[in-house]
This record gives C-alpha cells, sequence and structure tokens, in this order.
C-alpha cells in the first residue's frame, strides 16, 4: 500500500469531475438552441458515475455513461421562429440554467476537494523522504 | 614433521585449552553472525532504495526506515570493530 | 547483539502503513463523493494491525505487497433523505480526516527521526 495508489484514485476523482464540468458547460451552451444536427432542440446531458474497485477498501471513481436527458423542454409560443411547430410553438431545451450553475459549483467544489487529497499525499510523501536527513 | 600425530594430540587433549578454545570460536561466531546480518540488511535496503526510486516499492517510509536502520546497524558494527581492535592492540602490548 | 531499535520502531512503522493505507480510504471516499449508492469507508489501527497479523501468519515471509486486504467498515447513513442517491460521503468529515491523519503522520516521522538521532549519538560516543 503507497501513496502513488492513494493518487491515482484522486486523479481518478479529477478526472470525473472535469468531465462534469465539461458537460455541464456544453449543457449551458445551448440552453437556448432550438436545432441539432440530429433535428429537434439540445438535449441536455447528465453523467452517470459508478467507483472502480482498486481493492477492498480502495475505489476510485469513472465514468458510467453520459446520457441525454429525453424530459420534454419548454415549448414557447413564438411563431416567427423558423422552429415552430404548425402550432407555432418553439419546443426549447430542457436546460434549467439555474440548476446547471449549482451543478456547476457542485463539480467544481468536489474537483477541489481531490486537489487537497492530492496536496496532503504529497506533503505525506515529502515528509517521510526527510526521515534521517540532517 | 607430519600433521597426523600433531592432529591426534590436539584431537584427544581434553580440560581447559580445549574449553578456552571453543570460548573463542564461540564469540568469533557470534561475531560473523552479526556481520553477516548487517551485511544482508545493508544489501536489502540498497535494493529498497533502488526500488523506490525505480517507482517498484514506493513506500516511502518503509524504506527510508530501512535505510536508516542498516545505516545506524553500520556504524555500529564499525565502531564496535575499531573498539575490538583497540583492545587487541592494548592487550599485545601488556604482554 | 539484540535489537537496539525495540519495539517502538516497529510500532512506529505499522502506525505509518496504517496512516497511508487511510489517506488512500479517504481519498476514495472523495473520489466517490458523487457516486450514486456509495457508501464512506474508514479504517481503524487496531483492524488495520489483526489484517497485518493475519497476513504474517499465512506467510512469514511476506513483505509489504498491495494485496493487502484491509478491514474496513461502512458509514452506513444517519441522513437518509428521500431523493439521496445513497452517498454517504460527508465532504468536510473527509476533508478534516485527511489534514488529522497527514499531521498525525508527520508526528510519526518526528519521533522516529528523534529516535534515529539519539542511536547516532550514543554511536558517536561509543568511538
Amino acid at each position: 500500500m503507497d501513496l502513488f495508489t492513494a493518487m491515482d484514485i484522486s486523479a481518478s476523482g479529477m478526472r470525473v469531475q472535469r468531465t462534469r464540468m465539461n458537460v455541464i458547460s456544453s449543457n449551458i451552451a445551448n440552453a437556448q438552441t432550438t436545432r441539432t444536427q440530429e433535428g429537434g432542440p439540445y438535449k441536455r446531458k447528465d453523467v452517470t458515475l459508478k467507483a472502480k474497485t482498486f481493492e477492498d477498501a480502495l475505489s476510485g471513481v469513472e465514468v458510467d455513461s453520459i446520457t441525454s436527458d429525453p424530459t420534454p423542454g419548454e415549448r414557447i409560443y413564438n411563431p416567427s421562429s423558423p422552429d415552430a411547430d404548425q402550432e407555432g410553438y418553439v419546443t426549447m431545451p430542457n436546460v434549467n440554467t439555474m440548476e446547471e450553475m449549482v451543478n456547476l459549483l457542485d463539480a467544481s467544489r468536489s474537483f477541489e476537494a481531490n486537489t487537497a487529497a492530492v496536496k496532503a499525499q504529497k506533503d505525506m510523501a515529502t515528509k517521510a523522504l526527510s526521515i534521517g536527513r540532517q | 614433521m607430519r600433521l597426523e600425530p600433531l592432529k591426534s594430540t590436539m584431537d584427544t587433549s581434553i580440560g581447559p585449552e580445549k574449553t578456552k578454545k571453543q570460548g573463542e570460536l564461540a564469540f568469533v561466531d557470534a561475531f560473523a553472525e552479526a556481520l553477516k546480518k548487517v551485511n544482508s540488511d545493508a544489501q536489502q535496503a540498497e535494493k529498497a532504495g533502488l526500488d523506490l526510486a525505480a517507482g517498484k516499492n514506493a513506500n516511502i517510509h518503509e524504506v527510508m526506515l530501512q535505510m536508516q536502520k542498516s545505516g545506524i546497524q553500520m556504524s555500529l558494527m564499525v565502531s564496535s570493530v575499531n573498539k575490538l581492535i583497540e583492545a587487541y592492540n592494548q592487550l599485545m602490548q601488556l604482554r | 547483539m539484540g535489537d537496539i531499535f525495540g519495539k517502538m520502531w516497529t510500532d512506529l512503522k505499522n502506525l505509518m502503513d496504517y496512516q497511508v493505507n487511510r489517506q488512500a480510504v479517504i481519498s476514495s471516499n472523495l473520489a466517490n463523493q458523487d457516486t450514486p449508492g456509495y457508501k464512506a469507508k474508514d479504517i481503524s489501527f487496531d483492524e488495520h494491525l489483526k489484517s497485518r497479523l493475519a497476513l504474517t501468519r499465512t506467510n512469514p515471509n511476506h513483505r509489504q505487497t498491495r494485496a493487502v486486504s484491509i478491514n474496513y467498515r461502512t458509514y452506513t447513513d444517519p441522513y437518509e433523505r428521500i431523493g439521496n442517491d445513497g452517498n454517504t460521503v460527508d465532504l468536510d468529515r473527509e476533508m478534516m480526516k485527511i489534514a488529522q491523519n497527514n499531521i498525525l503522520y508527520s508526528s510519526a516521522v518526528q519521533i522516529i527521526e528523534q529516535k534515529i538521532s539519539g542511536l547516532q549519538n550514543v554511536i558517536r560516543s561509543i568511538r
């Protein structure tokens, strides 16, 4: 058992949070995108996580999947829009910007926590290396 | 002069001569054992140190402690040998 | 030649092994703070000693490897909220443990350094 394993674990945490932040940023950026390449409005994406077991009590984390949220978005009456349907309604992306911002803060906080863990591991390693040094 | 008679004399000798020899050998043996251990510990410590540098055994405090322990054992051994030699020399001067 | 290092040396080394293991467990908790259904874990020193003892019993020549089975306990969630995804990691608690563990590790190193310089002084005085 060594500190390098702990570093790997924390690194996996950071990687996962960065993916979350990227996906959330994409959601926020596309909050108004009413037409995508596949047709239809942008659907927000979710990142599902799962634990990756190293040993008994130790697990890193990894992305299980990135899924599209199927919840239909709001329908706004805007007959002049090129994306309006026959009734004059435009279906908006199902992105709630406030919610995404909260998620972004959460992911950022989790990221920082993993960074703090790495710093602690580094401190311990440095301290161990100084054993016996005059 | 033939070696055989000399050998037979040694074999059949009993009493203080032989016990003194046994006593000497016991001390020398014990010292040789200790020397072997110090040496093998030193080799293990060196290997552990190299493994750490290569990233193979990253249990840092264990390796550092091994190296320190080995260093101290070595110092102690050297000091002990010096003292023994000093004592021997003094003994020689007395005769 | 008896062991001049004594029990304290081995005890401190065991303690430091435990602290490194614990750091890895806490890091696992932090990495999985957003994983649904993940239960936070921790290890105690007694459990650590027990699992190491069991290991040496099966193979007395066993040296430190990665495949050491760690006895851990899992935190249950006392705050089972509706809609909670089953994750029991408390960020603040884990951060506190990381800081605490780090300090204790540094303390152990200090203590053993004292012991080392003590021995070196003794040896120097023999010369």
